[in-house]
């Protein structure tokens, strides 16, 4: 397969994952097409040393960093009511702070790392989370990025930006829970 | 001697810890309920679980 027919398959899902970042299309196109772009200019860079998604990935997370970092306090997330996030994951646990239903241990989770439909599963997972939620954790987690730059970007405190973590790992845990783990119980 | 931590809190502490430095004896206490409690051993687990699989996550390719 030519280099220009594989970037042509990995076009829409870098876009979509652009989109998940970023929330503008326009701004997505750009980081996508610009990330295309640089492989295109130096195709040696990449030779050899990854598969080509692995790669063009990588340049994408650093374009996406850039237009955030770029987009400062422009785009503000609407506060929270923390209350609120706060209420719904006391629903999981007893007045006494026990657990509901406790947490039970998961089977060989590294064995879903080799396996692309578990991927498939975390991503439909994250898809489902609250836009605000889903992306703090993805800046967090997939981007890498500082939880106090995160915060001071998005002009939320750190205190919310600890409890929008929290609440993004507490329904990802239990949508993996339910959704791969429960199967292979 | 404060009373020992809940489930509750332990398991904002661990989300917590995945974000900062949580202070040393507030982290001694999270640990020894983990160590103490089977549920929230296994979010312990998982929540570094999550944090792995979700830097392994790739653009996916199934949606063209």
């Amino acid at each position: 397969m030519t280099l220009e027919s594989e970037l042509a398959q990995l076009h829409q899902p870098l876009l979509r994952f652009a989109q998940l970042q970023l929330r503008n299309d326009s701004m997505a196109e750009d980081v996508v097409s610009e990330t295309l772009l640089a492989i295109l200019e130096k195709p040696d860079n990449f030779q050899g040393r990854s598969t080509l998604r692995t790669y063009a990935t990588g340049i994408l997370k650093f374009k996406i960093i850039d237009v955030l970092r770029l987009r400062g306090r422009e785009v503000h997330i609407e506060p929270l009511a923390e209350q609120s996030l706060d209420d719904a994951l006391d629903a999981l646990f007893e007045a006494d702070g026990h657990w509901q239903d406790e947490p039970q241990a998961w089977r060989e989770p590294e064995r879903a790392l080799e396996q692309s439909q578990f991927f498939e599963t975390l991503q439909a997972c994250v898809d489902r989370l609250p836009a605000r939620v889903g992306r703090v954790f993805m800046m967090r987690e997939w981007l890498e990025r500082e939880t106090d730059e995160i915060c001071e970007e998005l002009g939320i405190t750190a205190n919310h930006c600890g409890v929008l973590l929290y609440r993004a790992r507490m329904q990802l845990r239990e949508c993996l829970d339910r959704n791969w783990f429960q199967g292979a119980r | 001697m404060k009373p020992e931590l809940t489930c509750k809190e332990v398991a904002r502490l661990i989300s917590e810890g995945l974000d900062a430095e949580l202070p040393a004896h507030e982290r001694a206490r999270m640990r020894l309920h983990v160590v103490l409690c089977d549920a929230c051993r296994n979010v312990n687990e998982q929540f570094a679980f999550l944090r792995k699989a979700t830097r392994a996550l790739k653009p996916h390719q199934d949606d063209k």
